[in-house]
């Protein structure tokens, strides 16, 4: 059964008497364990369309079924949240780590909110974690003692550490360097294979798009191309 | 709790922004603190010199004379018995009393005349209940005979010196005319408006001549070992009236001040002012802070909801972080209250630098002013400090918490 299944989405922004479409109506499915990546180029609507999977914004119309019982468009914003607290993961481009938490702190803060777990166990989960995100010795140092990298790496963390069914990443190498984008998403990699989890990406970087296992092309709100396997036609 | 601490480390974002927004908060507190006292000590001032120089603590008098007493009526006056006054002084416990004369008259200086109130008392009797004598001026207390004492402020409007003859005119019980021709012993400078514009004292057995009503008097006046006995004394000895059909009744300082104690309750109005300042100050202080915390966090926002919080939670961290500086902002605003209020209370303000030398405005009070301590003022305005903050950042936070978790992650 699929993870997830978009069926007909669409969506249009209103900008004062003219309507934008931005999503003109997609339909797919994304299997558990999937390591997906949405290109595109700008304005083409992938981050548009991980906000709507994310449930942070609404589509126009056709809904979203979540592990083939739940419809997304009927929950309340409340419950929402709430199935964003225990389902989802994000990473996004700007890390939006809290400054003043440290590494140990910011990734906590995702379990601390669920609140299912004993202090020692929420401390050994963190620390693996950032063991397995190559930051062990890191633990104490708040965002601003961090490079680019180590800090999206803590945001991996973050978005891990209550492991999530379905995590959401948006351009998640944009400011990070060759090296370390290859680091992070080896990091991702690893964690797909190792729990499980299943990615979506965004991206419009072909570096990124080597790593997927699921490529699907979106161009003005259409899926354009769909593809799967090891060896994939990255587009440069 | 992690909501509770997360909060708590944003205080530390922008250090000076938390510390600039508390001092707004522990400046307004200072100045209610200080205004507070000062109102405190006025009223203590005020109370003492009306009891001091006025009042007393408990007065006897005719009930029907009490329902009268402002035009000072010549009827339903007490015919002084020894054996009843003994009575009340073993009830009271106290050798501490005194009786006044009060009546209408007008004092004249060959060309002009001028309405007063006129005090029968016996100067030595009367020393054991009020401390006039204290602030003769010029000249002396008079013992006996054709001798009266005015106030500065009157002697200055009818060009009175010590020595100078006085008349009085006034009406006798019958309504017939009569004159006391009596030399003026003393000036006094009393710290009450009243006593120096408006009182002669001229001795009783004079008053009492003159007016033709025998040994009878206005009142008796007693001073207690503890003024907030009196209200327990009066009681008592009402009761003792009561039980013997006596038309006498008993009224404790806090009747006797009833105008005053509206006059002091309206001067509460100034704290209620301050109360104002200090919301204003402290609510622009913390909207301001909140609103450009809430922008400046708004990716974290954006995050946090990304995460699962709810708009309530958000709400939480900022509510919690507002009463983090109302918190600091009252520690503050205490500290230096009690530092204002010490050297308030040690030293004084000088009232005449501030009336200029002018009026009190009818209110009994000297020329320095000492704080007063009320530890309750303290631990109330410590705690409005913080809930203060609380309520200004509650609609800012949730202006921030209701973001478009979208626009607010992707605002740049």
């Amino acid at each position: 059964m699929a993870l997830l299944k978009l069926d007909d989405i669409k969506k249009v922004y209103h900008q004062g008497k003219i309507d934008v479409p931005a999503i003109r109506g997609i339909s797919l499915e994304i299997e558990k364990g999937e390591f997906t990546t949405i290109f595109g180029p700008s304005g083409s609507g992938k981050t548009t369309l991980l906000n709507i999977i994310g449930c942070l914004d609404k589509p126009s119309s056709g809904d979203i079924t979540y592990d083939g019982q739940k419809k997304l468009s009927e929950l309340s914003k409340n419950e929402l949240s709430d199935f964003r607290r225990y389902n989802l993961g994000f990473i996004f481009q700007g890390h939006n780590l809290i400054p003043v938490l440290t590494a140990f702190e910011n990734v906590e803060f995702a379990i601390r909110i669920i609140d299912e777990n004993t202090k020692k166990e929420r401390r050994k989960k963190v620390l693996d974690i950032l063991e397995s995100v190559g930051l062990k010795g890191l633990e104490n140092r708040k965002p601003n003692e961090l490079s680019g990298g180590q800090k999206q790496r803590v945001a991996i963390a973050r978005a891990l550490v209550k492991n999530p069914k379905l995590v959401l990443a948006d351009e998640p190498t944009a400011n990070l360097d060759s090296e370390t984008s290859e680091e992070v998403l080896d990091i991702m990699l690893k964690m797909n294979e190792k729990l499980g989890t299943t990615f979506i990406f965004s991206t419009h970087d072909p570096q990124v798009m080597k790593y997927a296992r699921r490529l699907i092309e979106i161009r003005d709100g259409k899926v354009t191309h769909d593809e799967q396997g090891e060896d994939l036609d990255v587009p440069h | 709790m992690f909501l509770t601490k997360l909060a708590i480390k944003n205080l530390t974002r922008h250090k000076r922004r938390t510390i600039i927004t508390a001092l707004v908060i522990s400046f307004g507190i200072f100045i209610f603190l200080v205004s507070d006292s000062l109102m405190v000590g006025m009223r203590d001032l005020t109370l003492n010199n009306s009891i001091n120089l006025q009042t007393g603590h408990l007065q006897v008098m005719n009930e029907e004379y009490w329902n009268e007493k402002e035009e000072l009526p010549m009827d339903n006056l007490i015919d002084q018995n020894p054996v009843i006054l003994e009575q009340i002084n073993n009830i009271i416990n106290t050798d501490n009393y005194t009786s006044r004369l009060q009546f209408s008259a007008s004092i004249n200086n060959g060309r002009e005349e001028f309405p007063i109130n006129a005090i029968g008392i016996n100067p030595e009797r009367d020393k054991k209940v009020f401390n006039l004598e204290e602030y003769i001026l010029e000249g002396d207390m008079f013992t006996e005979g054709q001798n009266v004492v005015i106030g500065k402020g009157l002697a200055n409007l009818m060009g009175f010196s010590v020595g100078d003859y006085v008349t009085l005119l006034f009406r006798t019980k019958e309504g017939t005319f009569n004159t006391i021709d009596a030399q003026l012993t003393g000036i006094l400078d009393a710290p009450h408006p009243e006593i120096n514009e408006f009182h002669v004292y001229l001795p009783l057995d004079l008053a009492q001549d003159s007016l033709n009503i025998g040994n009878k008097v206005s009142k008796y006046l007693f001073r207690l070992d503890n003024r907030d006995n009196s209200i327990e004394i009066s009681n008592k000895l009402n009761t003792f009236f009561n039980d013997r059909g006596s038309s006498l009744q008993a009224y404790n300082w806090e009747q006797l001040s009833q105008e005053l104690l509206a006059m002091i309750q309206q001067g509460n109005i100034e704290n209620l002012v301050m109360l104002l300042i200090i919301i204003i100050l402290a609510t622009v202080g913390v909207i301001n802070t909140v609103i450009l915390s809430a922008l400046e966090r708004l990716e974290e926002i954006g995050m946090m909801k990304a995460l699962g919080l709810k708009v309530r939670e958000i709400v939480y961290v900022f509510v919690i972080e507002s009463a983090g500086i109302g918190f600091i902002g009252s520690v503050f605003g205490v500290l230096l209250g009690g530092i204002g209020v010490y050297l308030m209370s040690t030293f004084g303000i000088s009232i005449s630098t501030m009336t200029e030398g002018q009026t009190t405005f009818g209110i009994p009070i000297a020329d320095k002013i000492y704080g007063g301590w009320e530890i309750n003022t303290f631990i109330f305005i410590f705690f409005f400090g913080i809930i203060i903050s609380i309520l200004a950042s509650i609609l800012p936070a949730m202006w921030g918490a209701k973001k478009d978790p979208v626009k607010a992650i992707y605002h740049k």
